[in-house]
């Protein structure tokens, strides 16, 4: 209780509270020392891997300079450990050489979201790079944890996602975020964001940019052993790329525009003007013995009471194999662009297929390779296209939301052309090359199809539709 | 006809712009050879003197050694993280073997010297090798109209035949410029350059590498509110790429790709083989462009790729000319408007063997009935035989009520084209004048 009474007065309550302080001018060094004395336990962090150096390291970074602070995270042979969240100012840059772990967190009821780093709101010029590690001691990543949660860097207000929320100019370079009982990432309402040579896994949650994040870069990402997608840009994010990212064994997805209605919140936003270009993503397991695999590769999900969803997404020269069920998908989504991707060995399920397209509106699929899907069945598809069927309420089990029952949509401008599909597999799998279910308006051009099990082409061409120019290859 | 003068029409800007700097690169001239501000870099270390930073005090002759003594010590210099930053009033030089590491501000004073002409406020030496600006911190220009942020080219931001390069193997990383009266990077005659994670913002021209340039790759850059190109490669690039970039706000061109010859100089060198993939281009004059003056050497092997182009002033993509390039996997939207008519997603103009292909093109020309999809032109005689211009697998269309798209492909001039495998929808026209020889095979969207 003393401890809590100097901190009260010193105005570091948040810390201990649990609250995120609001973004003021931090105090000039002159203050740091004498802080650190009348605030926290020790004159510096001790890093022992045992001490809780959360007031240390906090006061550090509350007690900077407010041109540039900047906070290094040591590398000790233990690590540093913090127990509640670390706040992040404007004009902080953290240099995170070793490990920082997080034990000891009691989630706050009624809660709060934050991070292992939580971005304050409306800060700027925020830069947490290293080659160090953030580890959230969440010990086994497919099993949610109890009492939830605490992400690995995060903005976007105490709820998350609330209105009006803004960051500007964050840079995350360089760390491994692991065994994060919640998000590895949650960075919402940041506009210009860099996120380059980041490793997350072993998480609970998605790695994921989301809720008016505008202006992102996402570079040299690995991702793996997510429970969740591994990577999403999440309801209303816009001008973003991803790229030159490896990402495997997700079980909610591979890297996903995504959008939803989640409990509580309410309805969903849509993203649009996303480059997802030079990426791979697989299911498999890449470790001898780990025989996980994940669900989908690459998509855009989302749909709204009028038939809304997410817009303007190209995939590009991607490489999505081994998935329990699709490669690359657009269910559904509106104004795509899906080109010079290979895709294979999506399988387990049945009726896998390389690409597919339900509702899917004004989509160019082009120069695609598909090939060998269907592992280990004899019904895989290279392109599936058809109505997104409509859906009905779904109750939710908290805040008495619900997921509203959300219309049927038709594919509408759907271009396939010049895209090659065969099947070389010892013990083929691949039953169609392209098939529809129902009658779909298409264009389909410039194809060439070595032989499948079933037929090539097993679209059923709607009025208007084209079936043009397509080779079979002997 | 008459998207080909609306064109002309919003490029005043451009022109005018080239104009200015041609006159920058005459005032450094004479700059130069009125001795220029540089002294040379040390034989020995210099006695090191600490920086006050305090956001008062000059820093300049303090930090500048330290930066050269950082060659001799072996390790970086470091700009520190102070609670006010550093000032400077002059260029801070940069030899070779040295790496510099910005972790603070660094800004300059309202009393910059003028005479330090196109310098920047960091300057990589004359021939340096094995340079290494980065860190995290911001460098802050003032808006002083002299001032550019980082540059390498001498005193004339030169004239590099691609055999004498002037710096090699430099890396720019991680940091931000901003308030830059110039550029806040002018790098010229380089091999081997690296600038990586920058955010360039509020400053007259963008990120610019130039004159004999070679082996670059711009990556994960974030640039906006240019007023003139976001970023440049001009004269001589070679072997380059920008990818995984945003730009954003740019007077001009979001990307641009520019050779002319200017005044004093004796032959214009071409870009060539060069990648511009994965990047978003929005809200600029001009998306992305690959252009060069008449009379001067045409770029030539450009790959266009994975770009998302939209909601610019004018077209979304555009080769006039460009030789031996494709333009694939891209897409573009909501360019041009009612300031802008008639202006396309993707232009092909005057240029030979160009391959587009497999682009979404849809809803162009906003607030306007005048909207393209992919236009090809030559301003006269028309494209000759063998100009190879292919045009295949693209989708155009216009989902829209009311409808803003007039044409999904066009040209003035009768050209001999191959355009197969294209769909569009309904209602929009090809009005290509398909000349003897051409192939033309495609297919409306339902």
């Amino acid at each position: 209780m003393k401890f809590l009474s100097l901190i009260l007065l010193l105005g570091l309550a948040p810390i201990a509270a649990g609250a995120a302080p609001a973004d003021e001018p931090a105090l000039p060094n002159a203050a740091k020392a004498a802080a650190l004395k009348s605030a926290c336990p020790n004159p510096a962090p001790v890093c022992d891997g045992v001490t809780d150096d959360t007031c240390e390291l906090q006061v550090l970074l509350d007690h900077g300079n407010p041109e540039m602070t900047v906070l290094e995270i040591p590398a000790t042979p233990n690590g540093c450990r913090i127990s509640n969240s670390l706040y992040v100012r404007s004009n902080t840059h953290v240099i995170q050489n070793g490990l920082l772990k997080l034990s000891g967190y009691t989630w706050p009821s009624p809660s709060t979201q934050v991070g292992m780093y939580t971005l304050l709101d409306g800060t700027h010029d925020i830069v947490i790079e290293g080659t160090g590690t953030l580890d959230g001691g969440h010990p086994v990543y497919s099993t949610l944890a109890s009492g939830c949660c605490m992400g690995g860097i995060v903005s976007g207000g105490p709820g998350i996602a609330e209105p009006g929320v803004e960051v500007n100019d964050v840079t995350i370079r360089g760390l491994t975020i692991r065994r994060i009982p919640q998000w590895p990432l949650e960075l919402d309402g940041v506009h210009n964001l860099l996120v380059d040579g980041v490793t997350a896994h072993d998480s609970v949650n998605s790695a994921a940019i989301g809720h008016q994040s505008e202006d992102v870069i996402v570079n040299n990402l690995r991702a793996y052993r997510i429970a969740d997608i591994c990577f999403s840009f999440y309801r209303g994010v816009e001008n973003a790329v991803i790229s030159n990212s490896i990402v495997n064994q997700c079980n909610g997805g591979g890297i996903s525009v995504f959008s939803d209605w989640p409990a509580c919140v309410g309805g969903p936003l849509f993203s649009k003007n996303v480059v997802i270009n030079n990426n791979i993503a697989y299911g498999q397991s890449a470790q001898e013995g780990d025989t996980t695999t994940g669900v989908g590769g690459l998509d855009v999900i989302g749909l709204g009471l009028d038939g809304e969803t997410n817009e303007a997404t190209s995939f590009t020269f991607n490489l999505a194999h081994n998935h329990i069920s699709q490669g690359i998908g657009m269910t559904p989504g509106r104004h795509g662009l899906i080109a010079g991707n290979m895709t294979s060995d999506q399988g387990q399920n049945n009726y896998a297929a390389g690409v597919n397209l339900l509702g899917a509106k004004g989509v160019l699929v082009s120069g695609n390779s598909t090939f060998d899907e269907g592992e280990g069945t004899t019904t895989g598809l290279g392109l599936h296209v058809g109505t997104f069927p409509a859906s009905p309420a779904i109750p939710l089990p908290i805040c008495g939301s619900s997921v509203p029952a959300l219309p049927a949509v038709t594919t509408e401008r759907v271009s396939i052309l010049d895209n090659y599909y065969y099947d070389s597999a010892p013990t083929p799998s691949m039953l169609y090359a392209l098939i529809s279910s129902g009658a779909v308006p298409v264009v389909v051009a410039g194809n060439t199809y070595a032989p499948m099990i079933g037929i090539a082409d097993a679209i059923t061409y709607g009025t208007g539709s084209h079936n043009a120019d397509n080779d079979n290859q002997p | 006809m008459r998207h080909i003068l609306s064109s002309r029409r919003v490029a005043r800007p451009v022109v005018s712009s080239r104009r200015v700097r041609r006159n920058l690169l005459l005032l450094a001239v004479l700059a130069a050879f009125a001795g220029g501000v540089h002294a040379a870099c040390p034989s020995t270390s210099p006695t090191v003197t600490t920086p006050v930073c305090d956001g008062s005090a000059d820093d300049t002759s303090a930090l500048q050694s330290m930066i050269y003594a950082a060659k001799f010590n072996g390790a970086p210099a470091i700009i520190p993280a102070t609670p006010n930053g550093c000032r400077v009033t002059a260029p801070l030089e940069v030899c070779s073997d040295t790496a510099v590491i910005q972790r603070g501000l660094l800004r300059a004073k309202s009393t910059w010297s003028a005479s330090s002409g196109a310098f920047g406020m960091y300057t990589i030496a004359d021939g340096a090798t094995d340079v290494r600006i980065e860190g995290s911190g911001i460098v802050d220009g003032s808006n002083v109209s002299a001032i550019s942020g980082i540059t390498a080219g001498g005193a004339t931001l030169g004239d590099y035949p691609s055999s004498t390069p002037n710096a090699q193997r430099v890396t720019i990383q991680g940091m931000s410029l901003k308030n830059m009266g110039r550029w806040p990077i002018r790098i010229d005659g380089t091999d081997d350059l690296r600038i990586d994670g920058v955010t360039a913002k509020d400053s007259y021209y963008g990120i610019e590498i130039g004159h004999d340039t070679k082996n670059a790759a711009l990556v994960n850059l974030r640039v906006s509110g240019i007023e003139g190109d976001c970023v440049r490669l001009y004269r001589g690039v070679t072997e380059s790429t920008v990818s995984n970039s945003l730009m954003s706000d740019c007077g001009a061109l979001g990307i641009s790709v520019f050779g002319d010859r200017p005044a004093g100089y004796a032959v214009a060198h071409a870009n060539q083989n060069l990648t511009i993939d994965g990047n978003i281009v929005r809200e600029s004059l001009v998306g992305i462009q690959v252009n060069s003056t008449s009379g001067t050497a045409v770029a030539t092997g450009v790959n266009i790729s994975a770009n998302q182009a939209h909601h610019n002033h004018t077209y979304g993509i555009g080769v006039m000319p460009c030789d031996n390039c494709q333009i694939t996997s891209n897409m573009t939207h909501h360019n041009g408007n009612a300031e802008a008519p008639y202006q396309p997603g993707i232009l092909v103009a005057n240029s030979r063997q160009v391959k587009v292909a497999a682009n979404t093109i849809y809803n162009e020309g906003q607030g306007t009935t005048t909207g393209l999809g992919i236009v090809v032109l030559e301003t006269a005689p028309g494209l000759p035989a063998g100009a190879r211009v292919n045009i295949t697998g693209n989708l155009i269309y216009d989902d829209q009520s009311p409808k803003t798209m007039v044409g999904a492909m066009g040209g003035t001039l009768a050209a001999p084209i191959v355009s197969t495998g294209n769909s569009f929808s309904t209602g929009l026209l090809d009005y290509f004048g398909y000349a003897t020889g051409s192939v033309q095979r495609n297919y409306l969207t339902p």
